[in-house]
């Protein structure tokens, strides 16, 4: 069975219940309590984090001996200091004078090896809504947990924070390819929603037009190493720890949320996703892009469309597993057919041979054209909500 | 209890993707083999999060085809009843963690980088990067990043590392110690502010930071970094410009691999309960199991195991051995780090169909993204075993950088490899990375293969009972694909290099002539054994022969049949293929014909289809065209 997502709801799921968690990294104060309403944005919970002191070779700067510093410095230890001030002073016929370069707290704690740090004060750091939803719990000074009925797509990977906008369709069937002409003003802060792939072109111009979020059904290896920057294959070393996809090696942050739901190539959006996202044009919607297949921290991208209005008592049960079944909506993942969906119509007892003689457990699928095909199950994917058990 | 009362022993790999579990058991007249054998995808990520219940479902399908019960009101039955129900113990290796990522900290990116990542490439750990005094120099922490970067500033990896180490090594003993104070210095300030990181080490440790370099500023070190992180000082892993020591530096890494990644498996701690000894890693009983058979057979053995996530290799001779372990280096979630480290090209060469940059990265991209993946064509297994043989060429660089690197016997086990359709594909993935020259006194090199992925769980198995360790590693691991001969010299491209004559038992004999330039398979049934009479071409030589000598077998000394036959590799050392595409691709296609591993068909059908033609004027259009037959 293939499970890549880190809960066990199908990949396009109509109606079910989304929660979130925002966490603050260091204590501080959370600003909403169980039961309240939040909007996407709303600033729900806040704190300070300690900003990094800078140290300054203080010492070589002013060209003086090191055990000469200690004598000049005229700040005190844990002293605020503004940028300008003068916090060392040394000679008397040729006077040297180092002033602060930025405001913050001094601190001596260096002074024997020609340094002085100055600590900027702390930032603010504040955690909004991801979601419109409601409070259902709160752990003082560190979390809040929002929840709310929601239809939802889960991605294959994608990269780009959380976003909020307006769902707009770029495209009126899940085969067209986004193009850069099909964006315009109209575009601007909301997530479209693409059909097949997207290019580089087409993703510089909705940069452009301050688009908020993409969601396509593929694109290229080229097209995202041309609008990344990337060099070339070096940059696919799949990072340090998250096994991040792309990898976060650019260094510079993403004015975009990019969601991609089948893969790498051409592939069009698989129908089911087409059709839910395309249904609820005009509402607005919460992108996440972030990617990390491997791990404890493991994600895929998700689009979740808040319905608060739905009723928590029509929201399907979770399934306890994922399962395959005779009647279960499924998405291929074998290369040649990545992106088809297919309904499962039974399971052959014995294995099955496929390319020069492997032999597999397969499901018998049903393709939309009238086709039916042996599928391995590990190349196959749950797709809607109420597949049946085995 | 001793080893001889561990006779049924249930025996888990729990692998990044798939989890084994094996039933060991006395048969027979007190041999130990293998029983059954079930796997499943395993269940360490989320949404199942415990490793132990792809090793529950396993037992549960053991019971069904063995019809022996195991387990009892949902555990073990331990140990086994005399009605042979249950098991006597319980054994695991685990690599379900994937590897630990590294960041090097080096003085100079030549040699003492070098040996960091020679010590880091020796377990599941990754030297995803490496940053030297010329960078730390250039993009000081909390400098503006440059705007021609292609990457991030190497500080703000400092900070989300985890899990993760830093190693920081430079200088040989009594040298400079500024440069070290200085990278030092620059590790203390990328880290966080003090509030933040102790608010951080509430919920994780400290980072570790090894300091493996000259040992004079072991002192300095410790004062710029003692209170800020958890350090570790070891001996230099160079301490001389001509030595290298790397057994400390790897000891910390296992270390901290057993307490950052393994202890963080979900549900590890359940497993490592439920053991009967300490969880092994995979590359443990790699390791033992060439050791063991080098000595066994007194010859060289050279292994691999190619995972999903990692792979690892191991060369053995009496009493040197030398090991790689490449973390985030294998067919699964490892293949976009093969593309990034081998690149394009090297993997294309190995294709036998025309395939643009595009559709070969997305189809590597595409297997990352979805590692449990199965190929079901034959485009889908030639790309991967092209990815595969290169992952079996960087192996070997690596083995190759701590010393020579013969083969007698080379041993495959891994799905990707050990498990292709047919085995004739594992012995052409083989051959072409490896490229052995069969330069021992027999003059011929064989192959093997692990069906059964049970090579890495030898260690484990070893632990509580040798005994059935050996017997199922010579007995049920290695399956014979085949001894190969290689001649080497040269002769007219397609003339014949070598003449064979083999002589059954039952006086059978059978002549083969191998032309120069091609793989030739010489089918004879598994079990049986034959004398060999080689006559080389003037010209080519074969084992420790000159050019023409007769090289034969002599009595007690047959060669043994194998699932493939017998290999004759005569397409030259190195292996040399044309630089442009018609010639590359058909060169390619005939050697892949010939040694069977894809049939014409197969290969045929990749071809693009020939341009359209337009249909004769003389074709009326309503006309329905007859379609060509096949």
């Amino acid at each position: 069975m293939t499970v890549y997502y880190s809960t066990f709801k199908p990949v396009v799921n109509p109606l079910t219940m989304v929660t979130q968690v925002q966490e603050l990294p260091m204590a501080g104060e959370v600003l909403k309590r169980v039961g309240n309403r939040v909007e996407p944005d709303e600033i729900v919970a806040r704190t300070l984090v300690p900003a990094r002191g800078q140290r300054f070779a203080v010492a070589r700067e002013l060209g003086i001996a090191i055990k000469s510093l200690a004598a000049g410095v005229v700040v005190e230890d844990e002293v605020d200091v503004k940028e300008g001030d003068v916090v060392v002073r040394v000679g008397r016929l040729r006077q040297r004078i180092w002033r602060a370069p930025l405001a913050g707290t001094l601190s001596h704690a260096e002074l024997e090896q020609g340094y002085l740090v100055i600590t900027p004060d702390s930032e603010n750091y504040e955690r909004r809504a991801p979601i419109k939803g409601f409070v259902i719990a709160v752990e003082p000074y560190r979390s809040i947990t929002i929840q709310t009925p929601a239809a939802m797509v889960q991605g294959a990977f994608g990269f780009g924070l959380e976003q909020h906008g307006v769902l707009r369709a770029a495209v009126t069937d899940e085969e067209d390819e986004l193009l850069p002409d099909m964006l315009d003003e109209r575009s601007a802060l909301s997530i479209l929603i693409g059909g097949g792939p997207v290019g580089a072109a087409a993703l510089a111009r909705a940069v452009e037009l301050r688009v908020r979020g993409l969601i396509v059904g593929s694109i290229t290896e080229e097209a995202l190493r041309t609008f990344l920057g990337y060099r070339g294959d070096v940059d696919w070393a799949v990072g340090g720890n998250g096994w991040d996809m792309p990898p976060a090696t650019v260094g510079r942050d993403f004015p975009l949320t990019l969601v991609v739901t089948e893969g790498f190539g051409r592939r069009p959006m698989n129908g089911p996703a087409f059709e839910l996202l395309t249904s609820y044009a005009g509402s607005e919607a919460t992108l996440d892009g972030q990617t990390w297949l491997h791990g404890p921290e493991r994600r895929r991208p998700q689009v979740i469309i808040p319905l608060t209005r739905a009723d928590p008592a029509e929201i399907p049960p979770e399934e306890e597993s994922e399962r395959l079944g005779v009647g279960v909506s499924v998405r291929l993942l074998s290369d040649e057919r990545l992106g088809q969906v297919g309904l499962i119509v039974g399971f052959p007892r014995r294995m099955w041979a496929l390319g020069c003689g492997a032999r597999y457990r397969v499901a018998e699928v049903h393709l939309p054209d009238g086709q039916n095909v042996m599928v391995p199950l590990e190349n196959l994917e749950v797709l809607g909500a109420g597949g049946k058990g085995r | 209890m001793t080893s001889t009362d561990f006779r049924a022993i249930l025996v888990a790999d729990c692998g990044v993707e798939h989890t084994r579990a094996t039933l060991v058991d006395i048969v027979g007249e007190n041999e130990y083999r293998l029983v059954a054998q079930s796997e499943f995808a395993t269940t360490a990520e989320p949404p199942y999060s415990n490793v132990t219940l792809a090793i529950q479902q396993g037992v549960v399908d053991l019971e069904q085809r063995t019809g022996r019960q195991l387990q009892e009101d949902g555990r073990l039955r331990i140990p086994q009843g005399r009605d042979g129900q249950g098991v006597d113990a319980f054994v695991a290796t685990c690599s379900a963690g994937g590897a630990l990522p590294v960041l090097v900290l080096a003085v100079t990116a030549d040699i003492t980088a070098q040996s960091a990542r020679r010590a880091v490439e020796g377990l599941y750990a990754v030297p995803f990067r490496t940053v030297t005094m010329e960078e730390v120099l250039k993009n000081p922490p909390l400098g503006k990043p440059s705007a021609e970067a292609d990457q991030s500033p190497w500080w703000q990896i400092v900070e989300s590392l985890y899990p993760g180490a830093v190693l920081l090594v430079g200088g040989v003993d009594g040298g400079n110690v500024a440069p070290l104070r200085t990278l030092a210095q620059a590790l203390a300030e990328a880290l966080p502010p003090e509030a933040a990181r102790l608010e951080q080490e509430v919920t994780r440790p400290a980072l570790p930071v090894i300091y493996a370099g000259n040992h004079k500023a072991q002192e300095v070190i410790q004062e710029e970094l003692a209170e800020r992180v958890d350090l570790r000082l070891v001996d230099n892993a160079r301490p001389t410009m001509r030595e290298e020591f790397l057994l400390p530096v790897r000891q910390e890494l296992a270390g901290l691999y057993e307490d950052l990644v393994q202890q963080q498996v979900s549900g590890y701690e359940e497993l490592a309960s439920l053991a009967h000894s300490p969880v092994q890693l995979p590359y443990m009983g790699l390791q033992l199991a060439t050791r063991f058979l080098a000595a066994h057979h007194q010859q060289q053995v050279l292994a691999f195991d190619l995972g999903s996530g990692s792979t690892a290799a191991v060369w053995a001779e009496g009493e040197a051995c030398s090991r790689v372990v490449l973390g985030h280096f294998g067919l699964g979630y490892g293949m976009a780090r093969v593309l990034a480290q081998r690149g394009l090209e090297r993997i294309r060469r190995w294709l036998p169909f025309p395939a643009t940059d595009g559709e070969i990265r997305d189809w590597i991209l595409n297997r990352s993204l979805r590692p449990r993946t199965v190929s079901t064509t034959v485009r889908d297994f030639l790309l991967q075993q092209a990815v595969a043989r290169e992952i079996l060429f960087e192996a070997v660089e690596k083995l190759q950088e701590q010393g020579p690197v013969g083969s007698d016997m080379v041993i495959a086990t891994g799905g990707g490899l050990a498990r292709a359709p047919r085995p004739e594909q594992t012995v052409m993935m083989l051959l072409d990375a490896v490229q052995p020259t069969g330069e021992n006194a027999s003059g011929v090199v064989n192959f093997y293969a692990d069906h059964y992925g049970l090579i890495p769980s030898v260690g484990a198995l070893a632990t509580l009972n040798p005994d059935a360790a050996s017997c199922v590693l010579l007995k049920d691991a290695l399956s014979l694909l085949g001894p190969c001969l290689v001649p080497r010299g040269r002769v007219r491209q397609g003339a014949t290099a070598v003449k064979v004559e083999l002589q059954f038992p039952n006086q059978l004999r059978q002549e083969v002539e191998a032309p120069w330039g091609q793989v030739t398979i010489v089918p004879f049934l598994w079990g049986d054994q034959v004398h060999m009479t080689v006559r080389p071409a003037r010209g080519v030589r074969l084992g420790l022969g000159r050019g023409g000598e007769l090289l034969s077998t002599s009595e007690g000394d047959m060669i043994h049949g194998g699932r493939v036959g017998l290999i004759i590799d005569a397409r030259g050392r190195p292996l040399e293929l044309p630089a442009n595409d018609p010639p590359r691709l058909a060169l390619l296609q005939e050697w892949l014909e010939a040694s069977q591993a894809y049939t014409l068909e197969e290969l045929a059908a990749l071809q693009p289809p020939p341009p359209l033609e337009e249909a004769p004027a003389d074709v009326a259009e309503d006309q329905p065209v007859e379609p060509e037959a096949d």
